[in-house]
């Protein structure tokens, strides 16, 4: 039977899900009257309801979504249960009601009350019926910001180039007949902020759930089995992240920051797990760790501080899902279950602390307090040395290996410019000694090595690198990213001549580097801009030059990328270069999210 | 504020009927997915040899069969409900709003929520095709178990074969004011005290709407659509 919600709380979690589900258990532990508003009708977010159970390798979680986890693994292992999904939103819910929070499920949070720059509680619809109460601090756990969008916080939204996202997946669930869990494919972009886009995108893209036979299993993501039904959350893996007080960004990670960051309150042990196959509209440092090394699979510890949850020049709210502050490379990493939980655990009990302290500002409170209750706070950001801290002398027997990536990072990193240049004269030609050499001085930014660089992208150098357990990226067109980095202008007819290859293996991978390269080229040298120029024009107003993207799991959905198509007409603008390209684009069967780019593309010219 | 002619409130399968009667009408869905009252309730639907009065609704009734999503014995898989619900759809060239959910009603007016914010659409009629709550409910269940059993009453629970050998929508009836937690923590604790033949049964899910069972089965729903059932307001 239903029971009233009060007027006032210490603490408003929006979204129960993965993260938010932890952070009103937490702050209800810590004494703090909490109210769970859910757009739902259940906990676990993606987690139950997305089908996405695991933890994505690493140690396994721990704190409180470890002790909650450890429950639901019982209570499956007691038998009659075919998998966590269900058993997750029972013990999460019971977890909750257990320590007295008040859950409202089907409801939509309308708006975010505030006095200045102070939040001071939530208007929610509910039956159709609106109502309201106080809070001293609300946790936006909704992933897509939607209490720091209400309240107006400052966003940051994608990639630098077109500002998108990573893929979405379009969530379907599926039975082995034993055990149920969703099923993790791609379907290309959406745009979740845009209601047609979005609405189009979700109703094409269930396409791909139509079945020519229903009643047979099949295999679909290497797995035996057959769809039970379509999951009410759309499977979207990236959105608008909140410009907190502090943003943890690539470069914190990779530049040698990150090890400094005082008082992290969480770590999380993942890889950057992009689903993006178009790398070269991502950022350099990015491109360097998958293109260059082919680090996709490298898991590291990140640190996530408390700065990272509170949105800037605001008290009395924190974002708390994978919205938190961080840039989109890192996003790719942090999004998953268990940062996803530890950041709740942190939210909660922060904002227990605030409230409890009567004024609501998560920055004011004691950070020891803070870590007290926290407990079990992994240090480990020794581990991260053990992927780019390698002896010299294991760079050097890495670079000679078919698991080139770790010895390129460690030498990139630790700026062995020296002996690379030694082993690089030393090697023979085509070796991987001199091969990967090359490409850790260009990575470091330092030419030495441009001659076997070209020479692997002459030979369409097929090498393909064991470092990761998948994802790795040819040596070829790895090649052909890294002269593109040095902006070799030298290599302007070697990217002319990749791009009218039209039988070229690889070509989407090829053929998109080398139009990123021809971008970089034209822009640090501003004599051969008009030759660049002409030449893209030509190639991106020509139809018949198709992009065939392979999207995970989905390659029987066709996908013709018409990204860098817009990308160079962008440019084009920038360069000040009259052209047809979105025109072009228009005319070409597009799904609603690509033919929302292109109208707004040929809105800008 | 967006001015529409008319709206009609729910994309499940009588609004989705209902809009495609009347033409030139925004349809607004709370869920991303279509046909919420039996995609999202694992409601597999009963009564199917009943023809549908409407062309169109039969032509879903087709679209089932063709893609083997519903045998001669009226066994169904439910995971086709939305998918083929969605080609309907698009066919019709439907005007769906999906995560657009109304906060309030005034007059001719919904404040709603999207996923571009909170807006106001105003329409000169607006129609109501949510579920009408009722004295009981179902919250129905998908489980997997040994294959053969029959369909029928099992002490609390109420099994239907699906297509697939060995997995069932199991029913649980509830009161129709019980909310998600009372009505959770019932199957949950029921099912631990499931009858023995059952022992070797296992939930896999269950329905994240409850069951308000207004039609016998989604071809009935979108029939009563497309007669023009759906309360106007």
């Amino acid at each position: 039977m239903d029971k009233k919600p009060k007027s006032d709380y210490d603490v408003i979690v929006l979204g129960f899900g993965t993260a938010g589900a932890i952070a009103a258990i937490a702050a209800g532990r810590m004494g703090a009257s909490v109210l769970v508003l859910e757009q739902n009708t259940y906990a676990g977010g993606t987690q139950s309801g997305g089908g996405i159970t695991g933890f994505y390798g690493g140690p396994p979680p721990y704190g409180l979504t470890g002790e909650i986890n450890a429950k639901i693994k019982a209570a499956v292992e007691a038998g009659g249960y075919g998998g966590e999904l269900e058993v997750r939103k029972w013990i999460l819910e019971e977890e909750a009601l257990r320590v007295g929070v008040d859950i409202r499920y089907e409801t939509t949070c309308y708006d975010v009350q505030r006095e200045g720059r102070r939040v001071t509680g939530v208007r929610w619809g509910e039956s159709r019926v609106l109502c309201e109460a106080q809070c001293r601090v609300l946790i936006d756990s909704s992933a897509e910001a939607v209490a720091c969008r209400l309240v107006g916080c400052e966003l940051l939204s994608g990639r630098a180039t077109d500002g998108l996202y990573n893929t979405f997946t379009n969530t379907c669930l599926a039975s082995n007949g034993n055990r149920v869990a969703g099923l993790n494919f791609d379907a290309g972009r959406i745009n979740q902020y845009d209601p047609e886009v979005f609405s189009q995108t979700m109703l094409e893209t269930a396409a791909l759930h139509v079945l020519e036979d229903y009643s047979a299993d099949s295999t679909t993501c290497g797995r035996a089995g057959h769809r039970v039904a379509l999951s009410d959350l759309p499977g979207i893996r990236e959105g608008f992240h909140v410009l907190t007080e502090e943003v943890l960004t690539i470069d914190d990670m990779f530049m040698g920051d990150a090890a400094q960051l005082p008082d992290p309150v969480a770590y999380v042990f993942t890889n950057l797990d992009t689903h993006t196959n178009d790398m070269p509209l991502e950022s350099e440092l990015f491109q360097d760790w998958m293109v260059g090394a082919s680090m996709w699979g490298t898991q590291l510890w990140f640190p996530v501080i408390r700065e990272n949850l509170v949105p800037k020049g605001w008290i009395g709210i924190l974002a708390a899902a994978r919205h938190l502050g961080v840039d989109h490379d890192i996003g790719q990493a942090v999004r998953m279950n268990g940062p996803m939980g530890r950041i709740g655990e942190v939210a909660g009990v922060l904002a227990a602390l605030a409230a409890q302290a009567g004024h609501g500002d998560c920055l004011v409170v004691p950070i020891e307090n803070l870590k007290r209750r926290l407990e079990d706070i992994p240090d480990r950001r020794g581990e991260n040395e053990a992927v780019w801290g390698l002896p010299v002398e294991a760079i050097r027997a890495g670079l000679e290996s078919d698991r080139p990536g770790f010895a390129i990072w460690s030498a990139r990193h630790q700026r062995r410019v020296a002996e690379l240049r030694a082993w690089y004269a030393d090697a023979a030609p085509g070796s991987h000694l001199r091969r990967h050499a090359a490409m850790a001085l260009a990575l470091l930014g330092d030419r030495a090595g441009v001659d076997e660089l070209r020479q692997a992208v002459i030979e369409r150098d097929a090498f393909l690198p064991l470092t990761s357990r998948h994802s790795n990226h040819l040596r070829g067109y790895a090649c052909l990213y890294l002269l593109g980095r040095l902006r070799d202008v030298e290599s302007l007819e070697l990217f002319f001549d990749v791009l009218k290859d039209d039988a070229i293996q690889n070509k989407y991978e090829y053929h998109t580097h080398a139009v990123a390269a021809l971008i970089k080229v034209g822009e640090a040298h501003s004599d051969k801009r008009a030759a660049i120029a002409e030449f893209l024009r030509m190639l991106a107003e020509d139809p018949a030059w198709e992009l065939r993207a392979r999207l995970k799991e989905t390659q029987s959905y066709p996908r013709i990328d018409q990204l860098f198509r817009l990308r160079i007409a962008a440019v084009l603008r920038q360069w000040g270069v009259p052209n047809q390209i979105g025109q072009v684009v228009l005319a070409m069967p597009l799904n609603a999210h690509d033919r929302a780019l292109a109208e707004k593309c040929l809105a800008t010219r | 504020m967006k001015e529409f002619d008319r709206i009609v409130i729910g994309a499940n399968f009588l609004g989705c009927g209902l809009a495609a009667r009347l033409g030139r009408v925004k349809i607004i869905e709370p869920s991303c997915v279509l046909g919420a009252d039996f995609a999202l309730t694992f409601n597999s639907g009963e009564a199917w040899d009943v023809a549908p009065e409407h062309l169109e609704a039969a032509e879903y009734l087709s679209m089932l069969r063709e893609h083997r999503a519903l045998d001669d014995d009226g066994r169904t898989a439910v995971a086709a409900f939305a998918p083929l619900l969605a080609a309907w759809c698009r066919k019709r060239e439907l005007d769906i709003e999906l995560s657009c959910s109304v906060v309030a009603i005034e007059g001719q007016e919904l404040r709603v929520m999207g996923v571009d914010g909170r807006k106001i659409y105003r329409a000169g009629e607006i129609y109501d095709a949510m579920p009408k709550t009722k004295p009981r409910k179902f919250l129905i269940g998908l489980a997997a178990g040994p294959a053969g059993l029959e369909d029928g009453r099992r002490g609390d629970f109420v099994f239907r074969q699906s297509l697939h050998p060995g997995e069932y929508y199991v029913k649980l009836e509830c009161s129709g004011e019980d909310g998600w937690e009372f009505a959770r923590r019932t199957w949950h604790q029921r099912w631990a005290r499931r009858p023995e033949e059952l022992r070797d049964c296992r939930l896999l899910l269950l329905g994240t709407r409850f069951d308000l069972c207004n039609y016998p089965n989604p071809v009935a729903a979108l029939d009563a659509g497309l007669r023009g059932e759906g309360g106007k307001l």
